[in-house]
């Protein structure tokens, strides 16, 4: 049972909770935040709270304040420990009121000190840990036992009584089962109770020895009550190691009812209330456990659940959410085609999506089904790739990938063809899929998609496209079950309705307004003042941030640590009384607080981001002893980029940068760095809250603006939510700091942070409510050809290409806007009836002049462009001086110095899609020419500083930072995207292989994947596929097509396993002379890169 | 001379003298009160409210549950079974009579709960405190707990008795502890030393932890008791102040009253007294001699009652 508001609520009517009084409650609570506030982050900021804090008589009032909510809290949680103990009872509101008290006695108590003898310290540390059990803290308590490491050390059973021995060793083993550190944390429970049986006879002998019958008498039932503790301890370490047995609670029932009737007659009040809190929390942890939530469902889950269990860090139980979805709101109910899941950040939903997927392959395993893994980015599809490989290889489920390049390319083809033994599970980026599902390119059923971050459906660039391809998918697999994954979303109900088709299979898990976090968080504004003390000194201050529940209570504006920070002068963040040079600010707040752990410094463009960490690596002193990590990372700069990369000698010092201008890999090497705890600071851009999906200690933002596809845009309170939720990194820190540059405008950055998140909003009702707005609804069939519409276009060209006629289209137009979230939302929205009128009656329209050129449509289809972009490729493609002939598309040809890459790029720039994508790129190296260049040189194999000197260099430059930049920027996003597509998609508009053989047809289709992963041979690209740095890439391939043999058998999976058995020798054989990297560090890094390093 | 006791008037009521008093020390915050009885008035108590308070079935069948699944739990039963049966045979020790030795109020609770423990003085002494408690302060204590705090490492802290007691303005937590007592000293050593009746209450003024304790512990026995308005009531008044409670020590004697047996204790423990808190120390003088008999005393007056 998860704590909900609602609960905590209610909570507040409990007669001891309202014996304390309103008014003293809040000031408790706010004490409370306080406390945690500074025991926390104290020494990087010098709280100041204002009046009435202090020492003396206040601080004495206060702590007995603290102490009776406590203990109110308290009462009402032990009021219902039966009701935990017995769950099938009709008391849920009991089990309610137990949950929740525990939860806010846990908040109170853990503020308290340990003291007194060791008896007290056991007592206190047990009954701390029981309640945090009872009130789902219990990933709240793991950090308490870590910062309280000597209060949870066992005392010394040297010279003690047997009795006493026996409590020791059992609180030993408590400590263990709380903490659940790895699998010999539970094991030495199993040994320690094993070994109190072998010394039983000789201790306790000696024992009644020594004592008088009376005394004999009284150590005798307390011995009974502490046996029966060890054996229900025992039991529960067993199940929670190996799930033994189908129901542990029966046994655990038994002996701990014993122990109590045991301890009842001695009158001992610590032991007898001890003994009922342990047994409650053996309840919640036996219920948290996996195996519990899981223990009816197929051997696949039961095996996925083994393998978590004896991993090197090993998952035993589920967080509260997680086992809230399974066991209380029915994730795993099969009569729900679609499960919308709203979780807070960090709540652990991927777990909860493996179990989903594996439940789905399961079910429809005998059909061959698959299962889709969809995220937003190239990062987050690498990041889940090798989580899921990693957790799902073992138990034989292979996991594949596609490339985030827009077409499916030759080998990808092959993939997506083969059988189930090609894959079972495919992660790929929405727009990628959308393309292999329109295509038909998979014959084998859709089992379940499951998308994450879906709340990437209200986005302004993206989330039409996203919703599109939801509703594709709707149509073309009827039988698909959808699983979405979200954070602060409300009402998703509407949304799992709208994915069911049926409003009883949509199911909403809602667990994003819950209690529970995995952390406190700290919000509060930074801005630097003067501070005369030195000569043009400056400090930073902190205005904590009272105005949303999500964040602690805190109050005043706060000093932090150091004088002119980062040694910068005041005229650089104040400039005339206003506040300037915000990045730098952001900079110096991360860099005072990464004393914590890694901090995140987020600017909005690429350049203040190289300059904040240039400040940051002046000011911060080198890294003692850099780990072979941070080498290997450095040497993977050095022989990819260069050797004199600016990022090397930032590592040097900590520090790591993340923005579109560094390759992927560069990127998932940083977020390696960072989540190991490697990186003091990592600088990145807004876009970063797109990728993220590790924990850090603290994120500074410089701005709330990012770039959009149509200049800068706010971040929504979602996307600022979901990156404020990786602050504090669970089972690490208590507290997370969140912090916003104030700027100029304080009022509005206020007023953002108190936004509410709210519902989804389809962004089909969002432009058409513009249009309203500007009153121009009317005419909407005349913008529908403006840019914001062209995914719509493009979704209604695709069913005008599967439509049998006109007729059909016109007769089915409402059925298949219905498909869309968007249309159905308006559809069901009686004020905005008018706008659905006006949607239908365009898309007809459109349809019917889709429909009079059909072919175009079924080539917008094929190619991913809009009918409109088609007809331009196409007319470019007529326009060129002397006809492309097969021998032109092909690779040596085409990347050659005569070869025609120039001319296909000068018609790709015709393309509207195209155009916006190569936008910067053209802006910065001049047109079609330097685009074909970069792109053979790309090809060619070139290094990248190469390539950035010769495209980017400026004599102006002191360095090749910013030329590297660009150069990667405009590879990465414009050549590998949009290059690849353009090149995929001329090539079937030419039909550039209607006259080839099967092997100039492979060729071909290998022409593509050549450009996006920047090598020249198909070998090469298959290595790169499978996560080979590019220096190596080609060379590798060729080991691989001796390997081979020649046959020419290539596939995905052939090759991942040639990489496994690769060698460190082979590694070194192919290592460029001049690399940095060793065979054993190459084998390293493709090993973190492709997931294999576990 | 007055009758003792806050609500009862002089005499006997349900079998419990409010006694005369003897004498009074101290004032407000803590006070010390002499109080004789008779020998009626003793044997009236001891056939009365006294054995039914001895009288404990139900601890000895909570002790049978927890006994009978021991041998699941993989440790041996032997010696647990040796120990317990011990009491079933006479110790052959003399029992001292407010003897310091940690384990009595706990091995007294077991033999009473056991049902066949030897009936021993001190747990009689004991009752007679719990029983004055309860019919002449308006006390209720809905069980009796021992405690064994007195050597490290065995136990944790308590009080003889943890109950409520009704107030004009409503009910209150009372934490009581009980000594007897038949030495001829003034005061008698039970008063004084770690395990004394002054150091008993001291904890139980100082260490809040303690009471709270003893607060969850009631907490979780008033689940569905019928007292469980009365303890809803003490326990909001002892959340907005933890020291709005009512201590008691009981001292029962079988000499002459004489104040200097309260006197110093009474003093000590008005010193630092929060002001919401008070503590009542009584001083219950039986007809000479009668310490050391209680025990067959209540034995021959149940018998008289069976007949």
């Amino acid at each position: 049972m998860i704590v909900t508001p609602e609960t905590l609520a209610a909570l507040r009517s409990h007669w001891a909770v309202s014996a304390i009084g309103e008014r003293e409650l809040e000031r408790a609570e706010q004490l409370a935040d306080e406390r945690l506030a500074q025991e926390n982050v104290g020494r990087q900021i010098a709280f100041n709270f204002g009046p009435g804090r202090g020492g003396g008589d206040a601080a004495r009032r206060d702590e007995e304040l603290l102490d009776r909510v406590a203990l109110a809290f308290e009462l009402a949680a032990v009021e219902g420990l039966e009701a935990l103990v017995h769950p099938s009872g009709i008391d849920q509101q009991l089990r309610e009121q137990a949950t929740a008290a525990s939860h806010k006695a846990f908040e109170f108590r853990r503020l308290g000190r340990v003291s007194g003898g060791p008896l007290d310290r056991i007592l206190f540390v047990l009954r701390l840990s029981a309640l945090a059990y009872c009130g789902d803290r219990w990933p709240d308590l793991r950090r308490w036992y870590a910062e309280h490491e000597g209060s949870v050390k066992a005392p010394s059973v040297v010279d003690v009584p047997w009795d006493t021995r026996v409590l020791y060793r059992l609180f030993h083993c408590w400590v263990r089962l709380f903490r659940k550190r790895g699998w010999d944390d539970l094991d030495r429970v199993r040994e320690t109770i094993a070994g109190l049986r072998d010394d039983q006879r000789q201790h306790e002998a000696r024992q009644f020895e020594d004592g008088s019958d009376d005394e004999n008498r009284v150590t005798a039932l307390r011995l009974v009550a502490l046996y029966h503790w060890a054996k229900a301890t025992e039991t529960l370490a067993r199940y929670l190691l190996q799930g033994e047995g189908a129901d542990p609670l029966v046994e655990i029932d038994k002996h701990f009812e014993a122990a109590i009737k045991a301890a009842s007659p001695l009158g001992d009040a610590g032991l007898d209330v001890l003994l009922r809190c342990l047994h409650a929390s053996a309840h919640v942890m036996v219920r948290s456990a996996l195996w519990w939530a899981l223990r009816r469902v197929n051997s696949r889950t039961t095996a996925f659940v083994r393998t978590l269990a004896k991993r090197a860090q090993p998952i035993f139980q589920l967080l509260p959410p997680q086992r809230a979805a399974l066991l209380e709101q029915g994730l795993l109910d099969q009569a729900k085609t679609a499960i919308v899941v709203d979780m807070p950040t960090s709540g652990g939903k991927t777990l909860l999506a493996q179990f989903r997927m594996l439940q789905a392959l399961n079910q429809f395993r005998d059909a061959g089904g698959w299962v889709a893994y969809v995220a937003p980015t190239r990062a987050l599809c690498a990041q889940i790739t090798r989580r899921l490989r990693r957790d799902f290889e073992p138990i034989g489920i292979r996991v594949e990938q596609l490339t985030s390049a827009v077409e499916v390319d030759a080998f990808e083809g092959d993939l997506l063809a083969a059988g189930q033994e090609a894959f079972e599970v495919l992660i790929a980026t929405p727009e990628k899929l959308s393309l292999a599902i329109r295509n038909k390119r998979i014959e084998r059923p859709l089992s379940l998609l499951v998308m994450d971050e879906a709340h990437n459906l209200e986005a302004e660039g993206r989330g039409l496209r996203i919703e599109l391809f939801l509703a594709t998918v709707r149509r073309d697999c009827p039988e698909t079950h959808f699983l979405l994954l979200m954070p602060f979303v409300e009402g998703t109900v509407d949304i799992a309705r709208w994915l069911a088709q049926d409003d009883s299979a949509g199911r909403a898990i809602s667990l994003g307004t819950t209690a529970w976090r995995p952390n406190e968080r700290i919000l509060g504004l930074y801005r630097a003042a003067k501070e005369e003390s030195a000569r043009a000194g400056w400090c930073l201050e902190f205005e904590t941030l009272t105005v949303t529940p999500k964040a602690l209570r805190l109050r005043g504006t706060h000093r932090v640590d150091g004088v002119r920070p980062l040694g910068v002068p005041r005229s650089t963040v104040l400039q005339r009384g206003s506040q300037a040079g915000l990045s730098t600010q952001t900079a110096a707040m991360a860099s005072v607080l990464s004393q914590r752990g890694t901090s995140i410094a987020i600017a909005n463009r690429v350049d203040s981001v190289w300059a904040m960490a240039r400040r940051l690596t002046d000011s911060m002193p080198a890294i003692k002893e850099p780990g072979a990590d941070i080498r290997l990372v450095q040497d993977f700069l050095r022989t990819e980029i260069a050797d004199d990369f600016e990022l090397v000698g930032m590592l040097e010092h900590g520090v790591g940068v993340h923005h579109a201008g560094l390759s992927d890999e560069t990127r998932s090497l940083m977020e390696w760095l960072a989540e190991s705890g490697h990186l003091k600071v990592l600088c990145a851009t807004t876009t970063i809250a797109q990728g993220i999906d590790f924990p850090v200690s603290s994120v500074f933002l410089a701005s709330r603006h990012f770039p959009g596809p149509w200049g800068q845009v706010e971040m929504t309170p979602r996307e600022f939510w979901n990156l404020a939720g990786r602050a504090g990194r669970l089972g690490h820190d208590s507290v997370g700091v969140v912090g916003l540059a104030e700027g100029t405008d304080r009022a509005e950055t206020m007023a953002f942070v108190q936004k509410t998140t709210g519902a989804l909003v389809s962004r089909l009702v969002t432009l058409l409510d513009e249009l309203a707005r500007e009153g121009e609804l009317a005419g909407l069939a005349g913008v529908l050809w403006k840019d914001q519409w062209e995914d719509f276009r493009c979704y209604v060209a695709h069913l005008c290409a599967e439509a049998k006629n006109l007729d059909a289209v016109l007769a089915d137009s409402e059925q298949l806007l219905r498909h869309t979230y968007g249309y159905a939302t308006l559809r069901g929205d009686p004020a905005r009836r008018q706008h659905a009128e006006v949607l239908l009656a365009a898309t007809r329209e459109y349809a019917t002049a889709c429909m009079d050129k059909r072919g175009m449509a079924q080539l917008a289809d094929s190619t991913g462009f809009s009918p409109e972009g088609v007809s331009r490729a196409m007319g470019g493609l007529r326009e060129l001086k002397g006809r492309l002939t097969p021998d032109d598309w092909m690779p040596d040809s085409l990347f050659g110095n005569e070869g025609r890459i120039s001319d296909l790029f000068g018609v790709m720039l015709r393309v509207p899609q195209l155009k916006r994508q190569f936008a910067d790129a053209v802006g910065a190296s001049g047109g079609q020419g330097e685009l074909s260049g970069i792109a053979r040189d790309w090809v060619n194999g070139d290094r990248l500083r190469e390539i950035a000197v010769r495209y980017f260099g400026r004599a102006t430059d002191s360095g090749d930072t910013r030329a590297i930049t660009e150069a990667c920027r405009t590879i990465y996003r414009a050549i590998a995207n949009g290059g690849a597509w353009g090149l995929s998609a001329l090539g079937a508009l030419a039909g550039a292989g209607e006259d080839l053989d099967d092997e100039g047809r492979r060729r071909l289709n290998a022409l593509p994947a050549m450009v996006y992963h920047g090598v020249r041979s198909e070998e090469g690209v298959l290595m790169r596929m499978n996560a080979v740095p590019r220096s190596v890439a080609v060379q590798v391939g060729d080991l691989y097509r001796q390997a081979d043999g020649g046959a020419g058998r290539y596939t995905i999976g052939h090759a991942r396993a040639f990489l496994q058995d690769m060698d460190v020798a082979a590694w070194g054989g192919v290592r460029p002379a001049d690399a940095a990297l060793s065979g054993g560090d190459y084998r390293r890094v493709w090993r973190i890169l492709s997931g294999e390093e576990r | 001379m007055a009758n003792g006791g806050e609500h009862g008037a002089g005499g006997t009521a349900a079998g419990v003298a409010g006694g005369v008093v003897e004498y009074e020390v101290g004032a407000e915050r803590c006070t010390g009160t002499g109080i004789q009885w008779s020998a009626a008035e003793l044997d009236s108590a001891l056939a009365g409210p006294v054995a039914e308070l001895l009288r404990d079935d139900a601890g000895s069948m909570l002790v049978a549950e927890a006994l009978s699944p021991l041998f699941e739990s993989g440790f041996s039963t032997a010696g647990i079974e040796g120990a317990l049966a011990s009491e079933q045979r006479p110790t052959g020790r003399r029992i001292r009579v407010g003897s310091d030795s940690a384990y009595s109020a706990a091995a007294r609770r077991i033999g009473r709960a056991a049902g066949h423990g030897p009936l021993t003085n001190w747990r009689v002494g004991e009752a007679i405190g719990e029983a004055y408690l309860t019919q002449r302060r308006g006390c209720f204590f809905p069980w009796r707990m021992s405690r064994d705090v007195r050597r490290p490492g065995s136990s944790l802290p308590g009080a003889d008795l943890v109950g409520l007691v009704r107030m004009a303005d409503g009910d209150r937590f009372a934490f009581g502890e009980v000594k007897t007592s038949a030495q001829d000293r003034h005061p008698p050593d039970v008063m004084g030393g770690r395990s004394g009746l002054r150091r008993q209450l001291e904890d139980l003024r100082e260490d809040v932890a303690l009471r709270d304790q003893l607060v969850t512990y009631l907490t979780v026995r008033s689940r569905d008791a019928g007292w469980r308005e009365r303890f809803q009531e003490a326990a909001k008044r002892y959340l907005r102040d933890s020291c709005d409670v009512r201590l008691y020590g009981v001292l029962v004697r079988d000499v002459p009253p004489d104040e200097r047996d309260l006197q110093g204790a009474v003093a000590e423990l008005a010193t630092g007294c929060p002001d919401a808190m008070r503590i009542a120390l009584i001083g219950l003088y039986l007809p000479d001699g009668r310490v050391g008999s209680l025990a067959d005393d209540v034995r021959s007056a149940v018998r008289g009652g069976e007949a």
